[in-house]
């Protein structure tokens, strides 16, 4: 990066910082440091909502994702436009009108304080951890590609965004997240831009999706019902209904949002948003990777993307072997480079002979195989499995980008990290000051008092995330065992807050019982079984509906809950 | 469904959003199912159009690569 591209990196961080400042400034007390004196147009909150489930990882994951697999993970949001509709029409009327803080304070005045509790401390466990995560796993990549030590760019991350989220809460944290989506908005763009343009003279879009299309990287849907099958359209609409049911009806740091709107209409419309935007979003950022794809049959991409792993491997014994294999990767990309000149000259003139699109997918197969026996050597050095999925897009960027703009994406990418992170820590913030220090603990204090408590409780769970992800890079496993636990309780608070809605029926106790329940089904699947994660929601859904639905009956309903159970 | 407590409506509160061909939150719906549908609808035709079938023929690929770079392509 040049100087004029940390000029650009610097101007995002402080612009943020001074912005979130400015538009707290009317924040007072409990309810405008966590919902904003519930003032927010319909508009910015769609856009938060937005910004808090893209993390850097949907950016520089996503896209990664796309270069080596194609475009079949979409098919994971394809019932996100159906879902909104169920959340607008249930879930929304239920949270909105009760004047919520949290979304677990309705299960309270639905069924019972155990429950709010239980559902409340699943939420912190899953969320507390994840948050780690979501500040590591971009620091770690961008430490890589800018040559910064991790510790400097998790701190700046970390900082900037306790910083503004501790000062200006909610209201910080919607204005901010809305300028961080338009920046993604804006990188996505630029990015199929440039990739565009910098394809060699004479070879255009239709080329590059050929290309990508001769390894059927087009590959978005999938009708197979093959268990075994990662993506499908099966596991997508189905798995993917529940974990975004889940997600955005269940999970405060989304709930939180919608719950800042200034009217019902408004908290509706956000969601509505969100549905029309979503799905395009994804279609774009994976389209990218296919791009990069087809770019990178023009210009040799590093038979390994991750420099650090690189340089593991070039101070091990197994130097030379890595070599070797490096130089085989250059002649085959030579090659292939020299068979996709042919092709796209062949296409100006008529229909390309099947014998040379054969050979390019087969040439395309063994610079694949090169790089999966050099990502073997990898792992063979470092004791752990070679991550350079998260690398591609940001070397790209490093390597391709004109000036300036890499500064631009690179801010983006921190905005991206960013605008997931802040919405945590006021998710995890209010569902410790409301749901447990003010609800057991602190009971009459003054708003003034929760206030400080809410500051504190942000500022204290932005250093636990910061330690954890300072952590991070020790534990390979312990990632991925972190993923598992947010993924693990996802299904079973969802399956409490449908038993809230649907059945009348359903008391505290059973509820009660039939989350625990729930929670303890997923984590034995997740132990013992090969059950992909898209099913752990609905599997999680089901158990507790049933026990829940079950005991309802058979159980007595608690004196003064009978109103609640009624009819 | 369950009941609880009523709060007092805002103003704007369930009011169906104004403007256009959005008159009603059926509409509204509507339009966001059409929405979802087409976007499916979208990816399959990208599916079955963009990738090209190169057939299952093994193909020794060093041979392959010498005969592709003497082709006689058709002008």
């Amino acid at each position: 990066m040049t100087w004029i591209d940390w000029g650009v990196f610097g101007l995002y961080l402080v612009g943020v910082m001074a912005f979130a400042l400015w538009q707290s400034r009317k924040n007072e007390g409990v309810e405008g440091f966590f919902l904003g004196n519930r003032t927010m147009p319909w508009w910015a909150i769609g856009l938060s909502v937005m910004a808090t489930q893209a993390s850097a990882i949907t950016l520089i994951g996503t896209t990664g994702q796309g270069y080596t697999d194609g475009m079949r993970f979409v098919q994971t949001y394809l019932p996100l436009p159906f879902a909104m509709i169920v959340l607008s029409v249930v879930f929304v009327p239920f949270f909105y009108r009760a004047k919520l803080f949290t979304a677990y304070e309705y299960l309270e005045k639905r069924f019972d304080p155990k429950t709010r509790t239980l559902t409340s401390m699943l939420f912190l466990i899953g969320r507390a951890m994840g948050t780690g995560v979501i500040m590591y796993a971009p620091a770690i990549v961008l430490s890589t590609i800018l040559g910064w030590d991790e510790v400097i760019t998790i701190s700046i991350m970390a900082v900037v965004t306790i910083g503004y989220t501790v000062t200006g809460g909610i209201t910080a944290v919607i204005w901010t997240d809305v300028v961080q989506m338009l920046m993604m908005f804006a990188g996505i763009a630029l990015a199929i831009v440039f990739m565009i343009s910098g394809l060699p003279d004479g070879v255009g879009v239709a080329d590059a999706a050929y290309i990508g299309g001769v390894q059927q990287m087009w590959n978005a849907i999938d009708f197979s019902w093959d268990p075994q099958s990662r993506y499908t359209i099966w596991s997508g609409l189905i798995g993917g209904t529940f974990l975004f049911l889940s997600y955005f009806g269940a999970d405060q740091s989304q709930v939180q949002r919608y719950l800042t709107a200034n009217s019902e209409r408004d908290s509706r419309l956000s969601l509505i948003f969100n549905g029309f935007m979503k799905v395009p979003m994804q279609i774009a950022i994976l389209g990218i990777g296919v791009l990069m794809f087809a770019f990178y049959h023009f210009e040799q991409p590093p038979i390994v993307f991750n420099d650090a792993e690189v340089r593991v491997v070039m101070e091990s014994d197994r130097a030379d072997e890595f070599e070797a294999l490096s130089v085989s990767f250059g002649e085959a990309h030579a090659e292939r480079r020299a068979t996709v000149m042919q092709i796209l000259d062949a296409r100006d003139a008529g229909p390309v002979p099947p014998a040379l699109e054969a050979t390019l997918a087969a040439q395309d197969e063994a610079l694949f195989g090169l790089r999966d026996e050099a990502k073997a050597i990898v792992m063979d050095v470092r004791g752990a499995e070679s991550s350079d999925t998260n690398y591609i897009f940001p070397t790209y960027l490093t390597t391709f980008f004109p000036i300036g703009l890499v500064g631009l994406m690179i801010a983006t990418i921190f905005a991206a990290a960013m605008s997931s992170i802040d919405s945590e820590l006021t998710a995890l913030s209010s569902a410790t000051v409301i749901d447990f220090y003010r609800r057991w603990f602190v009971r009459d204090a003054s708003d003034a008092h929760y206030l400080t408590a809410s500051r504190l409780a942000t500022l204290f769970w932005g250093i636990v995330a910061w330690a954890f992800a300072m952590r991070a890079g020790q534990g390979g496993s312990l990632i991925e065992l972190v993923n598992q636990v947010g993924s693990l309780v996802y299904g079973s608070i969802l399956g409490g807050f449908l038993l809230a809605f649907l059945v009348k029926r359903a008391h505290g106790t059973p509820a009660f019982i039939g989350i625990l329940c729930g929670f303890g089904t997923i984590v034995y699947i997740a132990r013992y079984t090969d059950v992909g994660w898209l099913w752990w929601n609905v599997i999680g859904v089901v158990v507790v509906m049933t026990i829940g639905t079950a005991l309802s009956y058979v159980m007595t309903p608690p004196e003064g809950g009978a109103e609640r159970a009624a009819a | 469904m369950s009941d609880l407590p009523e709060p007092e409506i805002h103003a704007g509160d369930d009011v169906d959003p104004p403007g256009g061909p959005w008159k009603s939150w059926k509409s509204i719906y509507t339009t966001l199912a059409i929405w979802g549908i087409a976007c499916i609808l979208f990816l399959i035709w990208i599916t079955s159009t963009l990738n090209i079938d190169v057939g299952e023929t093994p193909v020794d690929l060093e041979a392959a690569t010498a005969a592709s770079s003497t082709l006689d392509v058709a002008p």
